[in-house]
């Protein structure tokens, strides 16, 4: 109960306000997307409006981020690029999660070899190098939206199907679930209506892990030509054209590489935010040090 | 409704795999009978079985070897439908108060949760036997909207009581309830507990470590030891005359009230 | 319990206060202990019993904090140390074992190891010696064959094993005063029953006075020279042990006695409860904070501080002086006729129940 009396000590996020306050992170998240899907709001010129008279313009009133090799509005192109890679990255996140939290759910309730099975399944497809797999994707079935958002997506699946199989034994554990089956519920019953509102906060903050490694990857595969296909642009695209012009105009990469670089570390932040108190309470323990106090 | 025992356990063996791949019977050949309207008392130390016990007749977990009979059925032999059929019947409430409750459900989604797994009533009526319920077990009808973790340990446990009687079962296993609550709210429980039993006519399956509650509880009391049972006995039989050793190793270790120390005598080794 | 002056206490712990956050949670809780003595602290959860042990031995962290008060061990105030010097004082004069073996343990770390550890942090001894020394603590808890268990893991142990093993750890630089936290609470009864007889054994044998920190009154009465009943952060009774079980003076104390339901209870009745809800730290009402379940509660009671005073008088038929302490102005001794004492223990145990 000693414990009881310290949780219940005056908490400067009680629980219902516990998603009250934005914090910094999740601000700048939204902001970043809605220059991206706002895009032609903020800028005039389109993203492959060409104007080969002025190529590798300084940052001007007119194009705040300068233009690229054919005269291109770097800022067009980096929020119109921003909208594909958010598209692509939304997707596979939610292939991901849709796809790992029933795939980890039934090797957590069905157990033996059923686990070892999927779970098996889930470590071979970690194993796969990324842009291996990519490659024979893209080989077999073309590049395209579609394709790079599957590929990212399945990519991602494990990790989100370990979570989901971690959680869900954890929570079957409790007597809760017990007393559910005690009473005749059904297993499908228990774990949609009872244990995935549990179970919801660790797999949402994985899906935003799961972003922000689908946000890498795609720039990874774009990059090497295996993603988005110009003359769709996205921020792996602009890496990589970026790149051919390093030591003539750095800020040219620099711009999508920025972008990469908030937007994970956003995705990262939220994800922190969004685990469970308990897992962030423990975790606060931990980085104080000593001993938890016990009844 | 069958004449004989209410649940009827036969030779039941449940035995679990040992990290180095040996076997460990949890429970080794137990047969026992609960009388229809009883309150039996299975006491045990950790290791004994008694919980394991408790969910084979629970069909928590299937025993490897042996039958439990619950009103002359062989649970064994239900299907599927049949076995969720039956489970209205057998309830149960478990140790731990915030543990057994949905944390993120509210007092009448918990106990009306047995009820929307039956499909049992529309929803006004579902509400009403909610209210029933609560009335019951003595909780204000304002704990509707409540979360577990507003709850003390004491209104947590009427809460998984109340659970447990919405759907009017006849048998309701009891493992280790009371063992998790303070002493004055431990005697509210057993109180309410003895009450219900008067009531409504159960029949309880009274699992604890603790010999004193079991006797206030229980007529009727099993002994475990190791996976077996080694005694059953009536109340006043058990705690006057046991028949077993290990019986009476456990009535001696029960510490009892009583100030064995004079404040300026100590002699050593003058115990009880 | 004679006339001459009592000598210096050997702990002396004065008006100590301890908050979480801005929350008191221990308030003004004092208690003495002489050498070789033996306090119970009783009491339910959230009445700041294991607060205040791990307050006295300086084990709070934030948010936990002593808002006050003396702990005076042969003198020395505790709570006046640096992190430092009350790290030298802890294991070696003062030592503390806790509920739950599992934990309690390193569990990475062979118990040789950890007893060693303990006797090396305090004493400027070999290896070797400690060695030797952990040995025979070992043999003295009962662990069978204690040279070959020196390298063996917690988990190699039982519940009871690794009690004891803790209780070896905790005396192996012979300390003055012990605490215990529901030492036995986690064990089985017979396991319970012998970790107690050897706790007994030891703290007599070694002289150690200790503090039992308990829920359990009946475990409390077969160990403790003189009982302390805390409720909501306070001490609300405090006795010598055969006189607080014969004869309990606050109403909530008597309420617990009996409530507790042991092989000797009546099962004929309901048995007697006590009304309402345990209090929440911080939202206290003002005056007695028993008194929205006291039956005996009126106007006086709801109103100013109570303070813990004597309430006395001659023992029933002995010769003992049995004074108690009590926070109650309307304790149950008030009217010292034996008759209205009957009336009163049989108001409280017969109609308390719940509503």
């Amino acid at each position: 109960m000693a414990e009881a009396v310290i949780a219940a000590a005056p908490v400067r996020h009680p629980r219902r306000a516990r998603l009250g306050i934005p914090p910094v992170s999740a601000l700048l998240l939204l902001l970043i997307v809605l220059l991206c899907v706002c895009a032609p709001l903020v800028v005039s010129a389109g993203p492959d409006q060409i104007d080969p008279t002025h190529p590798f313009a300084a940052a001007t009133g007119q194009h705040w981020l300068g233009t690229d090799e054919v005269g291109r509005d770097l800022l067009s192109r980096l929020l119109y690029g921003g909208r594909l890679t958010l598209m692509v990255c939304a997707g596979s996140v939610a292939l991901a999660f849709v796809l790992g939290t029933v795939w980890g759910a039934t090797a957590a309730d069905r157990g033996g070899w059923v686990d070892e099975i999927l779970m098996r399944g889930a470590d071979i497809t970690m194993a796969i190098p990324q842009i291996l797999f990519a490659l024979v994707c893209v080989a077999a079935f073309g590049a395209s939206l579609l394709s790079l958002t599957l590929i990212t997506g399945i990519l991602l699946t494990p990790s989100s199907a370990r979570m989901a199989r971690s959680v869900t034994i954890q929570e079957t554990g409790l007597d809760y679930y017990s007393a559910g089956i005690a009473y005749g519920a059904g297993k499908i019953r228990l774990l949609s209506t009872e244990v995935l509102p549990n179970i919801f906060p660790a797999l949402a903050s994985q899906a935003a892990i799961n972003a922000a490694s689908a946000i890498i990857l795609e720039a990874s595969l774009s990059f090497v030509g295996l993603g988005v296909q110009p003359p769709q642009t996205s921020w792996g695209v602009l890496l990589q054209q970026g790149y051919g012009y390093l030591y003539n105009d750095p800020s040219y990469a620099l711009a999508p590489a920025i972008m990469i670089l908030l937007t994970v570390l956003c995705l990262n932040l939220v994800a922190n935010r969004l685990s469970s108190p308990g897992a962030r309470r423990a975790a606060r323990r931990a980085a104080r040090g000593g001993r938890t106090v016990r009844k | 409704m069958a004449d004989g025992p209410l649940v009827s356990v036969r030779d039941v063996v449940k035995s679990f795999r040992t990290r180095d791949g040996g076997q460990f019977r949890a429970v080794d050949g137990v047969s026992v009978d609960i009388r229809r309207g009883a309150a039996f008392g299975l006491v045990g130390e950790s290791g004994s079985g008694k919980s394991t016990l408790s969910r084979c007749i629970l069909r928590l977990t299937r025993p490897d070897e042996g039958s439990i009979c619950f009103d002359g059925r062989d649970m064994g032999t239900l299907s599927g439908g049949q076995l969720r059929r039956l489970r209205s019947q057998i309830q149960v409430v478990f140790q731990d108060p915030h543990g057994s409750l949905n944390r993120r459900k509210s007092v009448a989604e918990i106990i009306a949760a047995p009820l929307a797994a039956h499909r049992a009533g529309s929803r006004s009526q579902r509400a009403q036997r909610v209210a029933e319920l609560l009335d019951l077990v003595q909780l204000p009808a304002a704990m509707t909207g409540r979360r577990p973790s507003e709850l003390s340990g004491g209104q947590a446990q009427r809460v998984a009581i109340a659970r447990a009687l919405a759907l009017s079962p006849d048998f309701v296993v009891l493992d280790e309830a009371v063992s998790a609550l303070d002493v004055s709210i431990r005697a509210q429980i057993l109180n309410l507990l003895r009450d219900l039993q008067a009531q409504l006519g159960l029949t309880y399956l009274f699992i604890s470590h603790d010999l004193g509650v079991v006797r206030y509880l229980c007529e009727e009391i099993g002994v475990m030891q190791r996976g077996r049972l080694v005694e059953v006995a009536a109340r006043d039989e058990l705690f006057s005359a046991p028949k077993h050793p290990y019986t009476q190793v456990l009535l001696d270790a029960v510490p009892v009230v009583n100030p064995r120390r004079q404040s300026a005598l100590t002699t050593p080794g003058d115990a009880t | 319990m004679t006339a001459a002056s009592p000598p210096a206490p050997l702990l002396d712990v004065r008006d100590l206060e301890v908050s979480v956050g801005k929350t008191p949670v221990v308030r003004s809780v004092s208690f003495q202990l002489a050498p070789g003595e033996r306090l119970g602290i009783v009491g339910e959860s959230g009445s700041g019993k294991t607060l205040t042990a791990l307050s006295v031995i300086g084990l709070h962290r934030a948010p936990v904090r002593v808002s006050g008060g003396q702990v005076l061990l042969n003198g020395t105030d505790l709570l006046a140390m640096r992190r430092r010097e009350i790290d030298k004082v802890r294991g070696a004069r003062i030592s503390m074992i806790y509920q739950d073996p599992a934990t309690s343990l390193d569990p990475l770390m062979t118990i040789g190891a950890q007893i060693t550890e303990a006797i090396r942090l305090h004493e400027p001894v070999s290896r070797a010696q400690a060695r030797n020394r952990a040995v025979e603590l070992l043999g003295d808890v009962g662990v069978p064959s204690p040279r070959e268990r020196l390298g063996a893991y917690p988990h190699e142990f039982s519940g009871g094993m690794r009690q004891r093993v803790m209780i070896a750890i905790a005396l192996a630089c012979q300390p003055e005063v012990l605490l215990c936290d529901e030492p036995t609470t986690a064990l089985d009864v017979t396991t319970q029953a012998l970790v107690l007889d050897l706790l007994d054994r030891l703290c007599r044998e070694h002289g150690v006075a200790s503090v039992l920190i308990t829920h359990d009154l009946a475990v409390a009465s077969g160990f403790c020279d003189k009982i302390a009943v805390m409720y909501a952060g306070q001490v609300v009774e405090q006795a010598a042990a055969t006189d607080f079980f014969e004869r309990p003076v606050h109403p909530y104390s008597a309420a617990l006695l009996s409530a507790s339901v042991d092989l000797a209870a009546d099962i004929s009745r309901p048995l007697p409860t006590i009304a309402g809800q345990p209090p929440v730290a911080g939202s206290l009402p003002a005056g007695c904070a028993f008194r929205s379940r006291c039956p005996y509660a009126d106007e006086a009671c709801a109103t100013g501080e109570i303070e813990l005073h004597s309430v006395g008088g001659p023992g029933i038929g002995g010769s003992e002086v049995g004074v108690a302490e009590a926070r109650c102005i309307r304790p149950l001794t008030d009217n010292a006729s034996r008759g209205n004492r009957g009336q009163q223990a049989a108001r409280l145990t017969q109609g308390v129940i719940d509503g």
